[in-house]
């Protein structure tokens, strides 16, 4: 009798303590656990990425020769998303982050609760999909606090250098607004990165994998003039793209060979 | 007390508890409202989509639209220039002043059936009626405040603080919250009850003048000032100027053919809000009607539906601001919804 008694008793308290238990958001088959990936930002000038790119430091254009010092860097990587070895994808939600050169913790993007899985390509977008700027005020990196938005002709600021050159031995100012997301002067670009042969992405139970990726925004100047000719962009259009997508699209952001290299995944 | 009778009592009491949500103690919810579509209108074109309407909401939205605390010196709010009297356009003035006495670039429009609105500014450069205060909240000829300001601002008030969280829960104001609450009052401004509303229901008769007007109108304006909004949204070039001083629509598509285009205005409640034009150039309505009648400036933009002269009568010109007055809601400019609210 009193062990039926401990029975029930036993079984109420089991009931009350997992009545309201979650369900399982992930419904894998056989569930392996997740992972996390990291992905740093190496921010970098010159021919050969030799030229470290920092807030108020100098760095020289390698192919127009400008001398120029950024006061502000900033740009906006969306749409991350993940793709396994059998060709399905991870994708993040509200995946919209603004690289801040002046702030380091923006550098390091980190991804989590991803499948364990063997993964052969990171797709990202350098810009803000369309929809995010037809659609009303927004919030987190989006958020128009963050100074990346024009209010007088809707839609975000996809990427932003501020900062000075020399022209003659004087300092200069130098200003460029990015964007367009629309039409002929769409700059959103879509982008993939490919992990293979020694840079395999293995996410395993637990564990961070780190990708390492210097980037490169000398590429802005690849098809726009000296920043001497053209120091000021401040809406979307032809200039803008042509530092964004640039020509044969070897701009910043079309670039797929050297604007974002990939340097290790560890 | 027995052990089993213990332990089923712990279950029990774990049973009771393990279903409450965690930190969800709201004095009370928000209520919802519904935006009334009038019967003569078509749909609105925002639809409140990612922005729940609230009786809460709209009234933080009001409170927000009357409070100088927006503006760089505390001394400017949306309805400086955004008058309810006078269907919420400025104070009978071509050009608005904003902090630091700067007075802005084009006329103060008047605000009212925004929800319909498919673009904002006279230019149409703001896409979505949530981010439209943007404009005038951060430019230096308004109310030269900077965004991240404002949400400070807000968030060191006790008042906001209280209302915005009865509506998110969290204790801190966003942007997002502050540009979400904006639209929900700005959207609700419907101006739907003027005597043209009343005829068209059949509760009136027009006058013999007024219909005289009204049927000139239909013949020569209704085609860019498109009823029941009177306007269809659309830019045009209405030949103001031979020798384009403002560029216009062009600001902000670059294109050469937008150059001297303007958002065609609605002309519902133009009685309150003179001036006219984009520029505030003309002071009362017979001026317009003069000038739409023999006055149009040619321009390559100019357009086409006014490159022959209207050459509208003494009597026709009568006629039609005579009817341009049967657009004029009372009962718009004078309900205490829309007022400024007592704090």
């Amino acid at each position: 009798m009193k062990t039926i008694k401990l029975t029930i008793a036993a079984a109420t308290i089991i009931l009350g303590l997992s009545a309201c238990k979650k369900k399982d958001t992930t419904p894998t088959a056989v569930d392996a656990g997740t992972g996390s990936v990291s992905v740093s930002l190496d921010h970098r000038f010159g021919m050969m990425n030799e030229q470290v790119m920092a807030i108020d430091s100098t760095v020289i254009h390698p192919m127009k020769g400008d001398t120029m010092t950024f006061s502000k860097f900033k740009y906006f990587i969306t749409n991350v998303k993940f793709k396994k070895a059998d060709g399905t994808y991870w994708t993040e939600n509200e995946s919209y982050h603004l690289i801040d050169l002046s702030k380091p913790e923006s550098l390091k993007l980190t991804f989590a609760n991803l499948p364990v899985a063997n993964y052969t390509e990171m797709a990202y977008t350098l810009g803000v999909d369309s929809t995010r700027n037809v659609s009303g005020a927004q919030t987190g990196d989006l958020a128009t606090t963050n100074d990346m938005y024009w209010s007088w002709n809707s839609g975000y600021i996809m990427l932003k250098a501020e900062g000075t050159y020399k022209n003659n031995k004087q300092d200069k100012i130098f200003a460029f607004h990015l964007g367009g997301f629309s039409g002929a002067n769409n700059i959103v670009t879509k982008r993939t990165m490919t992990f293979d042969g020694s840079n395999v992405l293995n996410v395993t139970k637990g564990n961070t994998a780190a990708i390492s990726i210097q980037v490169n925004p000398r590429l802005l100047w690849h098809s726009a003039p000296s920043v001497k000719t053209l120091n000021m962009i401040h809406m979307p259009g032809a200039e803008a793209k042509l530092m964004a997508l640039g020509d044969g699209g070897m701009g910043f952001f079309a670039n797929q060979l050297y604007s974002f290299k990939l340097i290790s995944v560890k | 007390m027995l052990l089993e009778k213990k332990i089923v009592l712990v279950g029990v009491i774990l049973l009771t508890f393990s279903c409450k949500k965690e930190g969800k103690i709201t004095p009370f919810s928000p209520s919802s409202i519904t935006f009334t579509q009038p019967s003569n209108f078509p749909a609105p074109h925002y639809t409140f989509e990612n922005n729940q309407l609230t009786q809460e909401g709209f009234e933080l939205g009001r409170y927000l639209f009357y409070d100088p605390i927006l503006s760089l010196d505390s001394t400017i709010s949306c309805a400086s220039c955004h008058a309810q009297s006078h269907s919420f356009a400025d104070h009978n003035i071509p050009l608005s002043k904003g902090v630091d006495k700067k007075f802005g670039r084009r006329n103060a429009p008047a605000l009212f059936n925004l929800a319909w609105s498919t673009s904002f500014m006279w230019d149409g450069g703001v896409n979505n009626i949530e981010v439209q205060p943007l404009v005038p909240l951060t430019s230096p000829h308004e109310l030269g405040e900077s965004m991240t300001n404002i949400v400070l601002k807000l968030n060191r008030s006790n008042f906001y603080l209280t209302k915005f969280k009865v509506l998110y829960g969290s204790g801190q104001i966003t942007d997002q919250h502050f540009l979400k609450v904006l639209a929900q009052f700005t959207s609700m401004l419907v101006s739907s009850n003027s005597r043209y509303d009343q005829y068209i229901s059949g509760k009136i008769n027009f006058t013999s003048e007024e219909l005289a007007g009204y049927a000139l109108f239909k013949n020569n304006c209704a085609s860019c000032h498109r009823e029941p909004l009177f306007t269809d949204y659309s830019f045009r070039n209405s030949g103001l100027e031979s020798v384009i001083q403002d560029s216009g629509r062009y600001r902000i598509t670059q294109n050469t053919n937008d150059l001297g285009k303007f958002k065609v205005p609605s002309l519902r409640n133009i009685e309150f809000t003179y001036p006219y034009m984009h520029d505030g150039r003309f002071t009362n309505l017979e001026q317009v009607i003069a000038f739409k009648s023999n006055g149009i400036k040619n321009y390559p933009t100019l357009d086409p539906l006014l490159k022959t002269p209207f050459a509208f009568t003494k009597e026709e010109q009568k006629a039609l601001v005579t009817f341009l007055r049967s657009l004029s809601d009372y009962e718009y400019t004078s309900n205490p919804k829309y007022a400024e609210p007592v704090r």
